[in-house]
Formats: C-alpha cells, structure tokens, sequence
C-alpha cells in the first residue's frame, strides 16, 4: 500500500435480495485520516453497506479493499485484527459482562488465539491481562465513563452505552472507525457531546465511515459525503458540494423542492 | 507507576478458593467413616467433572447442548472396551478414550453448532438418546442392559484400594477445576460470554465464534468423557444407564442449584444433588415430592444459583490511587498513521 492509495475503496459493489438491488454498483475512497459521510433516505441501502464493508455479508459482486488488501468475502471477525472496528445502530453491548469488561472483548485480537495457544503461554497471560484493564480504563476515562467501570451494562443511559461501543471499538487500535448511526435516540446534549467526542478522534488522525440520519450533526462532522437513494450512489462530496446538489435536494425533499430553489 | 491505577478484576480474581476447596478435598475421606460415604464423595466429584464442562458450554458459552450424558457414556465405554478388546493399559485407554471422545464431539459439533437455542437442544438431545439405543441393544457389542465390567485399577500387580481411586478421580477432578477456572477468568471466558451475549458483535470484535465454539464443545465432550472413566474406575462396571435420562436431569439440576455461569456452581450443585436424597431418606415414601419441593424453593429464591449468593453481582470496583490520565489521546496518535 503507498501513501496514495486510500484507505477504503468499493469498487461497484452491488448487493441483491431476492429481486431487491439494495446496494447497485456503488464505488467510493475513504483516504486516511478522512471522515466520510454516508447519507440518504430511509431504505437508501446505507446499513446494507455499512454490512458489506464490515464483513457481515458479502456483496454479489464488486470489490472491497482495506488499506489495499481484498477483503471481499473475508469472514467479519477478521476486519477488528486489520484495524477496522465499528459500532452498532442499536447498541449490541454484552449483558452479562461488566462495562470494564466489555470494552477489555475490544482488546480480544490482542490475546493468544484458542484454548491451546493461551494454555501455553501461561507466564505472560496476567500481564496482558493487567495491561488491557489499564488500556481499557483509559479508554473509559476518554469517553467520561471511568467512574461506571464496574458497573453493569443496565445501569447505563442509552448515551453512556453508545459511549461505551465507541471506547470498546476503540480498543483495538482501529485506523478505520464505522460508527452506524451513532447519534440516533440520543438527546441535544448527548447528541453535542458525541459530536465533540468525534471531532478530537478526527484531530488524532482516526478515519472515519459515519452512518447517520441527523443532517446537522453529519455536516458539521465530515470532510465529504456520499449520499445514496435507492440503492444508487447520487453524490460524493464536500458538505457544502453535496448540500447543493439538485439530485440530493430531490431524494430529500422531491423534484419540485428543486425547482423551488433554482 | 501505571500500576497504581488498575483496577481490581470485577470478579474475585484469586486461585485461593480453588484451593482450599481441593484442600478440603484431600481431607475429606480421612474424615469419613464408611466406604459408602467415600462413594458418595467420588460421585459428587464425578458429576462436578461432567457439570464443568457443561457449564462452559451452556453457563457461559449459551450452547445448549444436551449431549453431555452421551459423552460421558462413550467415555466410560471406551475406556473398558479398548482395556478388555484391544488389551490396552488404562493410561493408555484413558488417552484413547478422551482422543475418541473429542473426535466423535468435533464431527458432532461441526454440523450441529449452526443450530441455535432449542434447534441445538433437540439435535444433541436425539444424539443422547441414539447413543442410548446403541448401548442398550446392539447387544454383541456393547453387552446390553449390563454393560460392560471395567477392569480394576492396578499398582505394581495389585489392585488399587478405594481410598487410592478417591484420590486418582480427586487429581483428574483437580486438573478439570483448575482449567474451567482458567478459562472462565481469562480472555476466553470473556469471549464465551460475548459469544452468548451476542454473537454479531463478538464476531466484528475480532472473535471467532464458530472456531470457539466447537473449542469448547470438545473441551465439554472431554471433560463428561474423563467423568465417564471416573465412574468406570469407581463402580468396574459401565451400563446404558450412563446416558439416560436421569442423568441430564441431575445434570440441569446441578447447574441450576449451583448457579448457571458461575465458577463454583458445578462443585455447589452436585455436593447438593448427591447428598439431598440421602438426608431426605427419613421421608420415605415421600422423598422424591419433599426432593422436588428443594429444587423448587432453589429457584425461586436463589435465581443465580448457590455460587450466586458468593459471588458479588453487582461489580462494584476497588479502585487505589489517582484517576487514570486520558492517556488515550496520546497512544491513538502514536499508533496511527
């Protein structure tokens, strides 16, 4: 991979169910230590690639690459160990662990792999163990949550929990971050606080992939956009290129909003 | 110093339980006066060993899998038929039948483990009941109803005395109780219990959750499998009845008096499930219903089982020292490109 090649790349990827072309022949880069947007109307097909990129499905056909490799058809739990981590829409943290410890599962591509592997290395397994509760409190104390550490995840607001799969996406080290709809159900504040959040990763350099609905929220946060309606990709651009777009206008608001702004 | 600032694992971190339950294990049958009481002490062993591995597979992998009682069967069956048909020595039929055990469980498991909740549970329920009808009919092979005679244990040309099987099936109990300890407070427990909180999510955090959990079904087929040997070296004779039924409702018995997904539960449940019918023998006729009433109060009050009242539910954290910095900042820059 050169300085110049970009850190995500689809290449026409497409997805079907069925009859349905969710995704149809959508190419765009993500560059590193970029943060794009991706936005459209409800069934634009925006979670269906989010899924593709993440691995949770394949695409029928198209190409995807990280940081230059082909991870088309790469199982989903391989993305977290190549430094892509992301962050789910409605938030999927593990009940039965405490908040320390769910974000501690962040770190688990760190450790030895499988029963055998860790049986043998016996000798260095607290250590990490120790180094990874250190890792995952400062994450903790990143997001503002130090003090919840020990408790259990349904003792948290749905903010604190969003906070929470963001420090525990965070623990792998990710250069690429896919946050899917981060701000949905949050209030004002929260909502504000997220977004502050977002901007100190985007000054230490983390790439970005945002899923969201909140327009506003999506404007300010990103360097371009892309935005897609059925299943096709419409616009990629800058915030203010793609707030200009007619095309963008129409999918939003209809054709005669368009007419009504020219 | 960074050390300062660690917090206190949420659970009780130390091996010192552990040891003091095996300690007591070592100077229980000085205590007890009758050979019957030493039975009854090797078979509350027997069923911890077969409730260990069932407890990571169910209690913190969320695989219910029913299939344990076969397991334990075939153990045991193995180990006497390769002793008394291929006149294996018992290591050496102990290490083959443990070998067959894992490999029949993995051929098992790889189809099996697609299935999810009560799709798993029938699947390796018909596989309990199939290796059932196998023991109990195919009768040129496996002897039928009356099984199959283990041969005694022997050192140096002599049979080795109750008080020495004690100690033979304490030392294998051992080794299983310290490796579910392990696992259950190391990395791998956290990710079984990913695994049973959401599959999804520890799939994009890097997990491999159908590697691990066929890992781990074999790791319970071996476990149930070491059990069954223990009972073929305790009553010499090993019969259908390894596998039937009342033996994976003891087993759902156990883990659910002891707690499901605790680390003590297996040892707590079947101490409980071993030794309430004998204290309930005065009821007579009435033990079975008086025995039925226990379990029920056990559920209803103690919901997380015996090792839940021990165990802290709420984890609270003892933290020392100064709040951690937000070192993260730093780091990320560092690590990025």
């Amino acid at each position: 991979m050169t300085a110049t090649d970009p850190l995500l790349r689809l290449d026409n990827v497409t997805r079907r169910f069925g009859g349905l072309v969710a995704v149809n022949d959508i190419s765009f880069q993500i560059h590193s230590g970029e943060v794009k947007g991706l936005i459209g109307p409800n069934g634009a097909g925006k979670s269906t690639t989010f899924d593709l990129v993440t691995g949770v499905r394949p695409p029928s056909s198209g190409e995807v690459y990280f940081r230059g490799q082909r991870v088309t058809r790469q199982p989903a739990h391989t993305r977290s160990p190549m430094g892509m981590a992301r962050t789910f829409q409605i938030v999927r943290l593990f009940s039965g662990l405490s908040v320390l410890e769910n974000v501690q599962l962040g770190l688990h591509p760190k450790f030895p792999d499988g029963i055998v592997r860790s049986l043998l290395r016996l000798g260095s397994l607290s250590g990490q163990e120790r180094a990874s509760r250190e890792r995952a409190m400062d994450l903790l104390a990143f997001v503002g949550l130090a003090d919840r550490a020990g408790h259990a995840i349904d003792q948290l607001t749905l903010g604190q929990l969003r906070l929470v799969d963001i420090a525990r996406a965070l623990a792998a080290d990710p250069v690429l971050l896919m946050l899917d709809e981060p701000a949905a159900g949050l209030n004002d504040a929260e909502t504000d606080n997220l977004g502050e959040m977002l901007v100190r990763l985007r000054k230490q350099g983390l790439s970005m992939l945002l899923v969201e609905h909140d327009i506003d929220f999506i404007m300010k946060a990103c360097d371009s956009i892309v935005v897609m309606d059925h299943g096709v990709k419409i616009a990629d651009g800058t915030p203010a290129e793609v707030a200009r777009n007619p095309d963008v206008i129409a999918a939003y608001f209809g054709r005669r909003a368009v007419h009504a702004a020219a | 110093m960074a050390g300062d600032t660690v917090p206190e694992a949420p659970r009780a971190p130390t091996i010192i339980p552990v040891l003091v339950i095996l300690a007591l294990g070592i100077v229980l049958p000085f205590l007890l006066s009758s050979g019957f009481h030493l039975r009854l002490a090797m078979l509350v062993w027997i069923y911890a060993i077969l409730c260990m591995g069932f407890n990571l597979l169910y209690g913190y992998s969320g695989q219910i899998s029913l299939g344990s009682p076969a397991f334990y069967a075939i153990g045991g069956y193995a180990f006497a038929m390769l002793q008394t048909m291929l006149g294996m020595g018992p290591v050496s039929a102990f290490v083959g039948s443990l070998l067959l055990v894992a490999v029949l469980s993995l051929l098992i498991g790889l189809p099996l483990l697609r299935l999810r909740t009560h799709y798993l549970a029938m699947a390796t329920l018909a596989f309990m009941l199939v290796q059932n009808g196998v023991a109990n009919r195919w009768i040129n092979f496996t002897g039928g109803q009356s099984g199959v005679a283990v041969p005694p244990l022997e050192w140096g040309g002599e049979p080795i005395g109750r008080m020495g099987i004690y100690f033979v099936i304490l030392a294998l109990a051992a080794a299983v109780f310290i490796l579910h300890d392990f696992l259950i407070r190391s990395h791998l427990g956290r990710a079984m219990q990913a695994i049973r909180d959401d599959e999804t999510a520890a799939q994009a955090l890097g997990v491999k959750v159908t590697r691990m959990k066929l890992a781990v079904l074999v790791l319970s087929a071996v476990m149930a499998a070491i059990a069954g040997v223990c009972f073929g070296i305790t009553s010499l004779r090993v019969d259908p009845s390894l596998s039937e039924f009342h033996v994976l409702v003891s087993l759902l018995t156990i883990v659910v008096v002891g707690g499901l997904g605790t680390r003590f539960g297996p040892i707590l449940g079947s101490i409980i499930v071993v030794l309430l019918p004998q204290l309930l023998h005065e009821f007579g006729e009435l033990e079975t219903v008086v025995y039925g009433l226990f379990i029920l109060l056990f559920l209803l009050f103690l919901p997380h089982g015996l090792s839940g009242l021990l165990e802290r539910r709420d984890w609270r954290l003892r933290r020392t020292g100064k709040k951690p910095a937000p070192a993260v900042a730093r780091d990320l820059k560092e690590e990025l490109p």
